[in-house]
């Protein structure tokens, strides 16, 4: 009778929560709090927060996904091969974390992985095989003796990364293999989870691009055309980048993984994303769980810093639209920015395309229907599996760790300081310029679009309620995309991603 | 900030006119424009108040009835722009004189909401 009872409680999810998970069941809530309640941008963060949720509970059929091929992760040749064609691999009821090498796993994890039985984290064969690789990266290596198997800690380790049956294992022991090669193959019924076709969306980098769309057919670039010299403000805010790049280094990241961190202070995703890929791809997932969780706390982070650096007189500074902008003036404007800043930051041309057809749709008048769906339908829709396909990543095993918390850290700090940056360059721009700019627009230069300028805009009617700075605050907003655009590119020369 | 007495058909008004090219007062103005188009006249006056968008933006909701009095401060319009609703509100005390859009329409920056008849 109590083995059944056993059973049937190891069949419910209950056997599979770990304190880590309820840890973030709390964290879950104090953001659903912030965006329930205080209201900020709820619209990002209650996604982003229910997807957290889901990430931590023993789930089924979510973020599983399908079996396939699995690649070779270095150059080397295959030192070990623990299963056979035939044998059968059962992933653990949780996605975990699993170590790359060796010798993050440690000899006692690997000798129960040998024997065959079930791991209670990371389920039954699924080390498929261990590569030795070529070239050593530099830490000093051990060699230990498992069980039957000789091993070196920096030895690469291959997972299954679902369940299913080996199907084939094209590569003997001892054979060589290069970075990318198919070195197993599973298969199995199951089609993988539902998030794991929707997080395809952020892999591909699909769903940046169509909030651009969107953001471009709500902005009108009006206040900016008669005002250009705003643009100067998104250039001030990337000092946050750079301050935080010198803070990484000194705390101790390599210089690739610090450029990579750095970026998060231009609060701008889509770029975090891919400069992590191309330079620290280890850090993907808490680089990208920082840079949006930032874009949702905006409200939160910005404003104690706006105003601490701004008087009341400044915050009432009115902005006026200098003169009246043609509607050909603002189509020019829409194809000239296209035209150049593509020209000058190509790996920028997918934002910058989409972002600038959405105002060309919105400015040209005979498109309202499409002007309409990308600024309603599409950027709605596109926003639920965005927000939830960046909270599914934020699992307590991966968010809980000090690297993690260190890369969140940074990210405050980095933020501040683009924040503090921008409010500074505008007063000092005060200083020479007879038509004032309010101070507050300066923050906008993070390019959290359009969630800055929201908040110069909320900032500026607290001081004076007939203030309307939105629409010049776009103008920093943009130019903060375009010049993290242009520090991720400088970033990528200087450092030459090899991946 | 200009203090102005104007007298419209014997009845004597007194306006605050702000100078949008003079440096930028703190206090907020009374009158945000002068120069309009001239009304027909219809009512016992020919000083009527437009009220205008302050950035380009949709119109969510029309506050106020044609006839209303409204007080200064007081919301007339609610206006949608970046997902944000904005509030407009009413420059000084008066009575709508006329709507110039309706819930729906998408509005330019300096277009003409809605025109009040102050009360003087």
């Amino acid at each position: 009778m109590s083995d059944l009872l056993q059973q049937l409680y190891a069949n419910t999810g209950f056997a599979h929560l770990d304190w880590r998970m309820l840890v973030m069941w709390l964290v879950v809530a104090g953001l659903l709090y912030l965006a329930v309640f205080r209201k900020f941008e709820p619209l990002l963060l209650v996604p982003i927060a229910f997807g957290a949720l889901l990430a931590n509970l023993p789930t089924q059929g979510i973020i599983n996904q399908p079996a396939g091929i699995i690649r070779a992760g270095v150059d080397g040749h295959v030192a070990h091969s623990l299963v056979s064609v035939g044998d059968r691999v059962e992933l653990g009821a949780v996605e975990k974390q699993r170590p790359a090498t060796v010798g993050e796993l440690g000899a006692a994890d690997l000798q129960q992985l040998l024997s065959g039985a079930v791991h209670p984290k990371y389920g039954q064969n699924t080390l498929l095989q261990i590569l030795r690789p070529t070239a050593s990266d530099g830490t000093p290596v051990k060699s230990i003796q498992v069980g039957a198997l000789n091993v070196h800690t920096d030895d690469v380790l291959v997972w299954a990364n679902a369940s299913g049956r080996v199907v084939a294992l094209p590569l003997l022991v001892g054979e060589a293999c290069v970075a990318g090669e198919a070195v197993a193959e599973l298969h199995s019924a199951h089609t993988g989870g539902l998030f794991h076709y929707i997080q395809l969306g952020i892999l591909l980098e699909l769903f940046p691009p169509l909030i651009f769309l969107g953001v471009g057919a709500l902005t009108d670039f009006g206040p900016l055309i008669a005002n250009p010299r705003t643009l100067l403000l998104g250039g001030a805010a990337q000092f946050g980048v750079f301050a935080t790049y010198i803070g990484a280094q000194w705390i101790g990241f390599t210089g690739q993984e610090s450029g990579a961190i750095a970026i998060i202070g231009g609060a701008d995703g889509p770029t975090s994303i891919f400069l992590a890929n191309a330079l620290a791809p280890e850090l993907l997932a808490p680089i990208a769980v920082a840079a949006y969780s930032y874009m949702a706390l905006v409200p939160v982070i910005q404003p104690p810093v706006m105003r601490a650096l701004t008087t009341q007189k400044e915050r009432r500074i009115r902005m006026h639209s200098l003169r009246k902008v043609s509607r050909l003036e603002k189509l020019i404007f829409a194809l000239m920015v296209t035209i150049s800043c593509i020209l000058l930051v190509p790996a920028a041309s997918p934002l910058i395309g989409m972002l600038l057809l959405g105002n060309f749709l919105r400015e040209c008048k005979v498109a309202d229907r499409l002007s309409k769906a990308a600024q309603n339908e599409l950027i709605n829709v596109v926003t639920i599996f965005l927000g939830t396909s960046v909270g599914i990543t934020m699992t307590g095993d991966r968010f809980i760790r000090t690297e993690t918390l260190g890369i969140l850290l940074l990210g405050v700090i980095a933020f501040v300081v683009a924040t503090a940056a921008g409010v500074l360059m505008a007063k000092g721009m005060n200083v020479f310029s007879k038509n004032k700019i309010n101070p507050l627009i300066g923050s906008a230069g993070v390019s959290a679009v359009p969630m800055a300028a929201r908040v110069s805009q909320v900032e500026g009617q607290k001081a004076d309620p007939s203030n309307f700075l939105l629409m010049h605050a776009m103008g920093p907003n943009v130019a903060g995309v375009i010049g993290t655009a242009l520090v991720a590119g400088y970033f990528l020369t200087l450092m030459g991603g090899g991946h | 900030m200009h203090h102005l007495k104007v007298t419209v058909s014997g009845t004597v008004y007194e306006v605050q006119v702000e100078l949008l090219d003079a440096p930028v007062d703190a206090a907020k103005p009374s009158v945000q424009q002068v120069k309009t188009p001239p009304l027909p006249a219809t009512s016992n006056t020919g000083a009527s108040q437009p009220i205008l968008s302050p950035l380009a933006a949709s119109v969510v909701s029309i506050d106020t009835t044609l006839g209303a009095q409204v007080q200064a401060g007081q919301t007339v319009v609610t206006l949608e722009a970046m997902k944000m609703n904005t509030i407009v509100t009413a420059s000084e005390a008066g009575l709508v004189k006329g709507i110039e859009v309706a819930a729906g329409d998408t509005v330019e920056e300096g277009q003409v909401l809605i025109t009040i008849d102050p009360i003087s």
